[in-house]
């Protein structure tokens, strides 16, 4: 029998065949690691067309500072996109930077009007033909005296900040 | 590191400085004023065009209690003067604060107000 360009005997095509099972089982091992490969970018990019769904379909995402717990309402709007405040017993944050201590800036607030003047110049500058909307987001921890939260709710419009956006846990309240 | 996801919602307050208020509209005649007393006490006044009209306490032991006693208290007011949506005839709601009243009592009777269909919400600031 000729294969190709060899000459066989019976037991050399059946050691012909062998060998070539046995090329095609390595062959077989390298395609499926091939396929292992293909199954996971495919799982990958399943994860991803479902986690950009799924950011999507929420309109923000809203970081809750450490040491904040957040009131509970009934009737909560959707969070729209604004400077986030927020104050625990001890701190005050603004957008997840510190500002100072809370009593420190009751008594002094011209670090936190800096920093929200600073950031309406900012908002101003990348959006110069349309007018200010003065929106911040105040997270608030629920413990903390109202009188230390009204003030700082008096603080804010002195930058322009008129419209406060109170950070609430959706379903709670009545 | 473990994330926890909770669905968060906004309740919007409204300050104004001087002048900048909202222009007052001819069919809002009411406003409510609503003061803490205590942490489980709250005096609700109702002026009707700038003159006080009723008066009200509400109270309750739990934010709970204190919310569900407004409610009451406002839904009743609600039906005697014949209002049927709150944001036709409420020009706002201002909420005084008081030390030893936690900010989550706060958000407790702004929610009431929002419930009533009271947009224009406000809170005047109070030193301890």
């Amino acid at each position: 029998m000729k294969l190709g360009t060899q000459e066989l005997g019976h037991g050399r095509f059946e050691k012909h065949l062998v060998a070539r099972k046995h090329k095609k089982d390595a062959r077989k091992r390298t395609l499926l690691a091939a396929l292992a490969l293909t199954a996971m970018v495919d799982m990958f990019s399943v994860l991803v067309v479902f986690l950009l769904q799924s950011f999507s379909t929420s309109p923000e995402i809203l970081v809750v500072t450490k040491g904040v717990m957040l009131p509970e309402a009934a009737s909560g709007d959707v969070i729209q996109d604004a400077p986030v405040l927020s104050l625990n017993v001890n701190e005050v944050y603004l957008d997840q930077k510190i500002i100072g201590k809370t009593n420190d800036i009751l008594l002094d607030p011209s670090p936190l009007m800096n920093k929200l003047s600073d950031l309406r110049d900012q908002w101003q500058a990348s959006h110069p033909d349309e007018v200010f909307k003065g929106e911040i987001s105040l997270q608030a921890d629920r413990d903390l005296p109202s009188t230390i939260v009204s003030q700082f709710m008096a603080m804010v419009p002195s930058q322009a900040y008129s419209t406060i956006q109170l950070a609430v846990v959706a379903g709670g309240g009545n | 590191m473990t994330a926890v996801w909770t669905q968060i919602a906004s309740v919007n307050v409204k300050q104004v400085t001087g002048s900048d208020g909202p222009v007052k509209e001819e069919s809002k005649i009411y406003e409510a004023k609503a003061t803490f007393l205590s942490s489980d006490r709250l005096k609700i006044e109702i002026n009707r065009k700038g003159r006080k009209f009723k008066q009200f306490i509400a109270t309750g032991e739990t934010e709970r209690d204190l919310s569900q006693s407004l409610k009451t208290q406002m839904q009743g007011f609600f039906k005697d003067a014949g209002v049927v949506n709150g944001h036709d005839v409420f020009e706002s709601a201002m909420i005084t604060p008081k030390s030893g009243v936690n900010y989550g009592r706060l958000v407790t009777i702004m929610d009431v107000f929002r419930d009533q269909k009271i947009s224009n919400i406000g809170v005047i600031p109070k030193k301890q």
